[in-house]
């Protein structure tokens, strides 16, 4: 009995394990034909588009927008439109593609809609085609904005990713507060990075994105984004982002502390140096900050950090030191620092950036 | 007597009966989860569904060495070609006694510099200190007195610059994009702490100029061997124990980590064979005890190529260590033990580590003292036993060569037909010897433990790609 029992399991686990073995032989073979057949199409597929851009009469015609979204409806005709579309983009000229986009409209609008019930994978992938849409294109595809956010519903974080990106690539601000409402209304975590490297690549008047962004109240993930967001643009928001200095938020105080090394403002120093003289939480980033700041108070304050507890603020303090005017006199009074912290580190910083300077 | 040594051998075949079955489905699982969930990441490369971007985190790579100068040039080599655009090196010679440091300052035109070492975690002193910044990346090249690899990866973060940290062997090399998909979950998910990637045999690689060319199965039966339970382990086992944040192990060779948690943990035990596997369960525990939400992610898709012992005497050192490195870790964090605290972890990982890891090769061998003493009784069913024996290695087989073909076509390989039946016929040798071997290497592993438990395993290391 026992034994039999035994053979049974046996033998149903081996024929588990065989139908697995077959089908990944399966799956292999499948996907080197499926990657052969999708060349054999992209180039079919890249000659019929080249053909169509030549003739704008026939990119209008019903039929051919029909057949279009055929195409499209499928994750497969999406990918080989997309492909082929990318080689025409480099061989074709920027006006035909772009004419060509813009009268396949309807198609691209039809998909967009299928897309919408569809999982969530290949939202994704109608999300990133969307983002790779040429700007010239734009005006005509900003709608999709609309559809766009309907796919962050039940999305994964590719989706999401891919969603964030087409609606910078369509410049469309306004879909774009919204998809970080809903970020933050369903508490989805997108790291700050991500939001802050979507945001710059924005096609749009991105002081504008910025400051209509800041009107709301974010978390602390979206706000800090917007934070790395506007440290990266050259306009001047200091007025924006000064009170965030004292944030309840530690992630929020470094990106702004961060944020005034690039966006110089001579009221934050006093601010900067009582942060590295409380040594907070936050003084790290301040010391290096100061770094912008020079000034005889602030190079006292730095002086003084060299003595710090944390070997970052030392650091940091060391490199802030360094970008300053020094007389030869104080360099070697740093160099002679009684505190055998400070001094090692004031030498090796200073030596390091000797050797940068061969 | 009789009666009662039958039943009482009767009971013993029916625990080893119910033992294997376990193992096999637990394999089963695996491997259908691996295939599935291999399967699911390809068809989402495919149609899009990453995350890419110009800058990910920044990251420090530590290398500790020991006698590495062999294989030291070309992993260092392999690190500068990454396509990632913020990292450091960071090589700590853990007192080498060959050329290791020598031939870094040369190849690399290092000098020395006087850099503070900010020590928070504990480690031997620092000799000498080397770095070059004429490179790609910056590269520090730290000398200290030899103190263990634990001690060495101390020395490594100590020294870092960056929040995330990667540990790899010196004889690893990486493929270029391994630092980017590596860093994956971390970008995907918050409270990452650990990642782990994909270890793979480098002896399988056709090298050309320090580039690959091609794959093949190499003719020497034991690495080929472990080629096939290397994938076993890391397309298999690893995806399981990940869907519930189970996995004990990150390898040594290749794993990410947050550098802040890890010195908040401790840092590398330096008293211990198997530090990668001890901090990975000291990270569990620490992150557990302190409410601390957390997640130990496992990347198939972040590659690694790391030499695997070529003769049967490395491979007994490598296996003997490992094996010790289980033993310490798992006895100093006994308290998991089907503590309901720890989750799936204490359950389920735990109870897998000890009862089919640690303990295995002890149970096989009251397998075979059993069977032996009932062949003697007369109580022994020839038939079934090799009927069993033969299913349950046809199954095994059967189960390998899946996963190979997984690997395949997930990494994307050609591999010639002469390949192809090499692994299949290694699949079968592979279930019956290379487990017996490492059975008998496990039961004597501590022959001598006291005496060797703090040194540096040592392999004999081959030349990668004459760089």
């Amino acid at each position: 009995m026992q034994q039999s029992i035994v053979s049974a399991i046996v033998v149903f686990y081996l024929f588990v394990g065989a139908a697995l073995l077959m089908f990944n032989l399966f799956y292999m073979f499948g996907m080197e034909w499926k990657s052969r057949m999708r060349k054999r199409r992209v180039c079919a597929e890249q000659q019929e588009q080249a053909t169509v851009m030549e003739n704008s009469k026939k990119q209008k015609e019903k039929a051919y927008q029909k057949r279009l979204y055929q195409k499209l409806r499928t994750a497969e005709g999406l990918l080989i439109f997309e492909q082929a579309l990318e080689e025409n983009q480099k061989q074709m000229p920027k006006d035909k593609v772009v004419q060509y986009l813009q009268n396949c409209r309807a198609a691209i609008y039809d998909a967009a809609e299928t897309y919408r019930k569809r999982s969530a994978m290949e939202r994704a992938l109608f999300a990133y085609f969307v983002s790779t849409l040429p700007q010239e294109t734009i005006p005509e595809y900003r709608h999709l904005g609309q559809q766009m956010l309907i796919y962050l519903e039940d999305a994964t974080v590719y989706c999401r990713e891919n969603v964030l990106k087409a609606l910078c690539s369509l410049g469309n601000a306004e879909a774009l507060e919204r998809a970080l409402c809903l970020f933050q209304e369903n508490d989805w975590y997108h790291s700050p990075k991500l939001l802050a490297d979507g945001m710059i690549g924005f096609c749009g008047d991105r002081v504008a994105l910025a400051k209509r962004l800041w009107n709301r109240k974010w978390n602390e993930n979206i706000k800090t984004a917007l934070i790395q967001f506007m440290s990266q643009l050259p306009d001047d928001l200091t007025d924006l982002v000064l009170p965030e200095l004292s944030s309840k938020y530690q992630e929020i105080r470094f990106a702004a502390i961060r944020y005034f090394a690039y966006h110089i403002r001579q009221e934050v120093a006093p601010l900067l140096r009582e942060i590295v003289q409380r040594e907070e939480d936050t003084a790290v980033a301040a010391a290096w900050t100061l770094g912008k700041y020079p000034g005889e108070e602030t190079k006292q304050t730095l002086v003084q950090a060299l003595r710090s507890r944390n070997w970052y603020v030392r650091h940091n303090a060391a490199v802030s030191l360094i970008q300053m005017p020094l007389k030869k006199k104080e360099i070697k009074a740093l160099c002679a620092n009684e505190d055998q912290y400070a001094r090692e580190m004031f030498i090796y910083v200073l030596e390091s950036r000797e050797k940068k300077k061969c | 007597m009789l009666r009662v040594l039958e039943y009482a051998l009767g009971f013993i075949d029916l625990f080893f009966l119910l033992y294997l079955m376990v193992y096999a489905t637990y394999l089963l699982c695996s491997i259908v989860v691996g295939a599935w969930k291999l399967y699911y990441s390809n068809k989402m490369r495919q149609i899009k569904n990453e995350i890419r971007h110009e800058f990910y985190f920044p990251v420090s790579i530590l290398v500790p060495a020991y006698n590495e100068e062999v294989t030291i040039v070309d992993s260092i080599e392999s690190l500068l070609k990454l396509d990632y655009k913020l990292y450091e090196i960071v090589i700590v010679d853990d007192g080498s006694k060959d050329h290791t440091a020598q031939v870094l300052v040369e190849h690399f035109q290092m000098s020395p510099v006087q850099r503070p070492i900010r020590k928070s975690l504990q480690c031997e002193k620092e000799k000498i200190i080397y770095a070059a910044d004429h490179w790609k990346v910056p590269i520090t090249l730290i000398c200290k007195e030899n103190g263990g690899k634990g001690d060495a990866l101390n020395m490594g973060i100590n020294a870092s610059r960056y929040p995330y940290f990667l540990c790899i062997d010196a004889d690893s090399m990486l493929q270029p994009d391994s630092l980017e998909k590596i860093i994956q979950p971390v970008m995907e998910e918050d409270h990452v702490v650990a990642v782990g990637g994909l270890v793979r045999s480098s002896q399988s690689l056709k090298m050309e100029n320090g580039k690959r060319t091609g794959y093949r199965m190499p003719w020497n039966l034991i690495t080929s061997m472990q080629i096939l339970e290397y994938d076993r382990s890391f397309l298999a086992a690893r995806i399981l124990l990940d869907r519930f944040n189970g996995n004990m192990i990150i390898s040594g060779a290749f794993g990410l980590f947050q550098k802040d948690v890890v010195i908040a943990a401790g840092g590398y035990d330096r008293n211990t064979l198997g530090e990668d596997m001890e901090l990975v369960v000291r990270l569990h525990v620490f992150c557990r005890n302190n409410k601390i939400p957390y997640a130990i992610r496992y990347e198939p898709n972040a590659i690694c190529w790391s030499q695997v012992p070529e003769s049967l005497g490395d491979l007994r050192k490598q296996r003997r260590r490992w094996h010790l490195g289980l033993f310490q870790s798992m006895m100093k964090h006994r308290r998991m033990f089907l503590n309901p605290t720890y989750g799936w972890l204490g359950m389920v990982s735990y109870l897998y580590y000890l009862l089919y890891e640690l303990l295995s090769p002890f149970v096989q061998l009251l397998g075979w003292v059993t069977m032996a003493a009932s062949a003697v009784v007369g109580i022994l069913n020839w038939d079934f036993m090799l009927y069993f024996y033969l299913m349950y290695t046809l199954y095994n087989a059967v189960l390998t060569i899946t996963i190979f073909f997984q690997r395949i076509y997930t990494l994307r390989l050609k591999i010639s037909v002469l390949d192809t039946i090499k692994a299949i016929i290694v699949c079968v040798l592979e279930n019956i010897f290379f487990r017996l071997f490492l059975d008998a290497v496990r039961v004597t592993a501590f022959i001598g433990y006291q005496r060797k438990k703090n040194q540096w395993g040592r392999i004999r290391r081959i030349k990668q790609n004459g760089v």
